[in-house]
This record gives structure tokens, sequence and C-alpha cells, in this order.
């Protein structure tokens, strides 16, 4: 039943792996959403991390990084296809950028961050996702990303800056 | 930088979630690991098939006939009883043709490793003879990206970072370049209908369309790879970028093999 022609993994192995997915899911979906800015890639993202972590998941189980071999595996497909940029030229039309923002979030608020967001350079983006959506150290994000601790501190350094700066204009513009 | 944090929360709480469940994901993760023992097990039998046949020709062709093997990479196409897809007909897609919908688990064909194999070679090598001349600097491809018809990879750039190539037999229909993260601007390169180039501090991205229609990408990073610091560290210029983007001696395959090459693409 568990042999080549089913691709089956034991039940145990299942329960475990489907327990994973329905307790992260929704996160990874809106890490990869906040990463991309697209609904349609942040799914493909989604749905491709989490079938390399079912084929492996014994080493990967084994090795008690479940959470870092999704996240990698979201961070560095969206790495991949960020750099093409016939990729990139989807058209931003996901009914969330004109649907009513959720409670605690106006919709000019949510406007003006998915804007500063869009606006951050794809390494200075992926650094305040990983940083301050997953919320991990800077050490963690430098061995994510395959770049130094120096790199993550300056990149993230800058990208607040951008962020505030594109916050400031946009409240000014709004206020005027 | 707690506002920040909270701010990306309920930024991200306030995406809409896709209609899935985990189920679908457990069928996602079952049919690609189907694909890939299947593709496994082809590549064994493939390999017993050849072994068989060197014994065969060795002893003077006298060899059972019942034993002998079809084509090279063309037959066994049911390894095992168990591998029929009666047991999951939505996903029976390892027995696929050319024309069946690209499947970016289903296993590649050995002839179609080999071909991708000697394109990404080739990739390697022009970009060497145009970008690296004493070869010290540019490795071996690392990986294969494909996608949209055409083919890529990543190479390790010694000492300052990596090159990304990306060949697309035609230029894609949407080419405003809206979010690339740096903007690109026209540029001329002789041999090119079309050609634009951007940089940032880390990175700069050329895309160039031929007078034959293939489009070529090459990004060169010092972002990733060796931990470099600027993109003057890979000692590349846009200029140099943009003319081996425009070299005709980068071409695809024809057709460009589809699937998942899986290991074997480095053998």
């Amino acid at each position: 039943m568990f042999g080549i022609g089913s691709g089956q993994r034991r039940p145990d192995q299942e329960a475990a792996y489907v327990d994973f997915v329905a307790a992260r899911r929704a996160r990874l979906y809106r890490a990869a959403y906040l990463l991309c800015g697209d609904a349609h890639r942040a799914e493909d993202l989604v749905q491709v991390a989490l079938t390399k972590l079912y084929v492996a998941w014994p080493r990967v189980e084994r090795s008690s990084g479940l959470d870092a071999y999704v996240r990698r595996s979201i961070v560095n497909a969206s790495i991949d296809e960020s750099r093409r940029p016939w990729r990139r030229e989807r058209p931003s039309d996901h009914a969330t950028l004109d649907a009513p923002a959720r409670e605690g979030l106006t919709h000019e608020d949510s406007d003006e961050l998915w804007a500063a967001l869009r606006a951050l350079a794809p390494g200075q983006r992926r650094v305040v996702v990983l940083r301050h959506y997953w919320g991990l150290s800077v050490e963690e994000t430098a061995t994510d990303l395959g770049i130094s601790p120096g790199s993550v501190k300056s990149q993230t350094y800058d990208a607040l800056a951008r962020l505030r700066e594109e916050l400031s204009v946009t409240g000014k513009e709004r206020g005027a | 930088m707690i506002e920040i944090d909270e701010e990306l929360g309920r930024l991200a709480d306030s995406v809409e979630l896709p209609a899935t469940t985990p189920d679908d994901d457990l069928a996602r993760g079952r049919a690609a690991r189907r694909t890939r023992n299947l593709a496994a097990v082809g590549a064994s039998a493939v390999g017993v098939a050849m072994v068989v046949t060197g014994v065969a020709m060795l002893s003077g062709g006298t060899g059972d006939r019942a034993v002998e093997p079809g084509p090279a990479g063309g037959g066994t196409t049911s390894p095992s009883p168990s591998a029929n897809a009666s047991h999951h007909p939505r996903k029976a897609h390892h027995t696929r043709t050319s024309k069946a919908p690209a499947d970016p688990f289903a296993p590649m064909a050995p002839a179609g490793q080999r071909v991708v194999r000697e394109t990404l070679n080739s990739f390697h090598d022009v970009l060497t003879d145009d970008l690296d001349p004493g070869g010290t600097r540019l490795a071996p491809f690392s990986n294969l990206q494909s996608g949209g018809g055409g083919l890529g990879t990543k190479f390790d750039w010694s000492g300052g970072g990596m090159l990304e190539i990306d060949l697309q037999p035609t230029a894609p229909k949407y080419w405003s370049f809206a979010e690339p993260g740096f903007p690109l601007t026209p540029r001329h390169v002789a041999g090119a209908r079309m050609a634009k180039a951007g940089s940032d501090p880390t990175s700069t991205t050329v895309v160039v369309v031929r007078n034959d229609g293939t489009a070529v990408q090459l990004t060169a990073s010092s972002e990733f790879g060796n931990n470099g610091t600027s993109i003057a560290a890979t000692g590349l210029t846009v200029e140099q970028l943009l003319a081996a983007a425009a070299d005709p001696r980068l071409t695809l395959p024809d057709p460009v093999p589809l699937g998942e090459p899986g290991p074997g693409l480095f053998r």
C-alpha cells in the first residue's frame, strides 16, 4: 500500500504531515504573499514548498527543522522567481488589494503599507518579512538568505528607513 | 520596531486565504513522491537493460531474447503492477506525452536530461567566453530553472556571488517591468530588437530580445552565493552582460524537454 506506485508514506507520517500543514499553511501563505505580492504566485510558492516537504518528510522531521525547511523553500523559490522580469509582471489585480481592510487596519493604512512594501527592493522586502513577520533573528535571517549578518542588518536598516519614508510621504499626501 | 511587526501582522491577516485543504497538499505530495519513485525505478530499469544488452553483445548476441530490452529510455513504462494509476486516477501523470500539460514534478526522460544538460553546459561555455575568458570564476551550472517554455540556471561566480541566465523562446507578452525591484531602462544592443538593463547595489539585470525572437535574461548578483557586498565584487558591467545576453550562440533546444530532471541532470 505504501509502495512505489502509491506515493504514500506511512500513516503516522501522513498524519503528522497533515497536522503540520493544517497548523502552518495560513501563515506560510500570508508570508509568501508578503514576499511576492501576488495571490497566485504565493499559492504556487506554498504548494511547491509543501510538496517538497512531503517528499523529504522523514529526513526533515528527523532534523527537527520543519519550519525552517518550508520557510527556506518559499524564500528560495521567491528569489528564483523574482529575478525573472517576465514573471514579475503579472498584474496585481488580486481582490485583496481592493477588499475592505480587516479590523485594526484601515483601508488607507493597508494600501499605504502595501505600496511601501512593494516599493522595497526584493532583498529588502525579504529581510523585512523574515525579521518582522516571521520574527527571525539577524543570524537566522542571514542563514536563510545565505548572506552575512552584517548584510541583514544593513538591509534591515535601509528597508525600515525606506518604509518610514514611503509611509510618511503617503501620509502627508493623504493629509494635504 | 514593534510597530512594523504589528502592522505587517495586521496586513498579512487581511490577506484572504485560498480555498484549499491539507488533503490537497497531501495529494500533491503523494503524486510528487510517486512520480519521483517511478523515475528512479525507470532509470534503474534502463540501467539494468543496458547491462543486459552489454552482456548479450559480449556473449555473441546469443542471449535470451525474452529479456532483450526495448529502446533505451523508451521501454519500462510499467515498472511494477503497483504503478498502475488506477489508485489515483486524477494524478496519472507519470506517463506523459509531449503534448501533456507541463507538470513540474513529472519525471524527465533520460534523453531530455541529456539535452538539458548539454544546453546548460553550452550556456556555461558561451558565458565563460564572454564574461570569464580566464575561466576562473564561472562555476558549472547548479540547477535547472525551467518554465514558460524556456530554460535557465544559476552559476556560482567565484569570489563574489552568482550569475543567473534564463532563455525564453519568445518575449513575454507583458513587458512593462513594473516591479523588478529596480527600474530597467532601454539600451541599444547590436543584434537585438529590444534591450533593457538596471541595477541596485547588489544586482544587475539585463534583458535582451534578439532579432530571432529569443528573450535572454542575465542577472549578476553579489547578494547570494558568496556573501559579496556590492555588484562591483562580480567585476561584471552592464555592457558586458548585455553583450553576453545578445550572443547568438545562446540557443534553446527544440523542443525544450519538460518535467523534473532529478539528479540525473548532473550525471
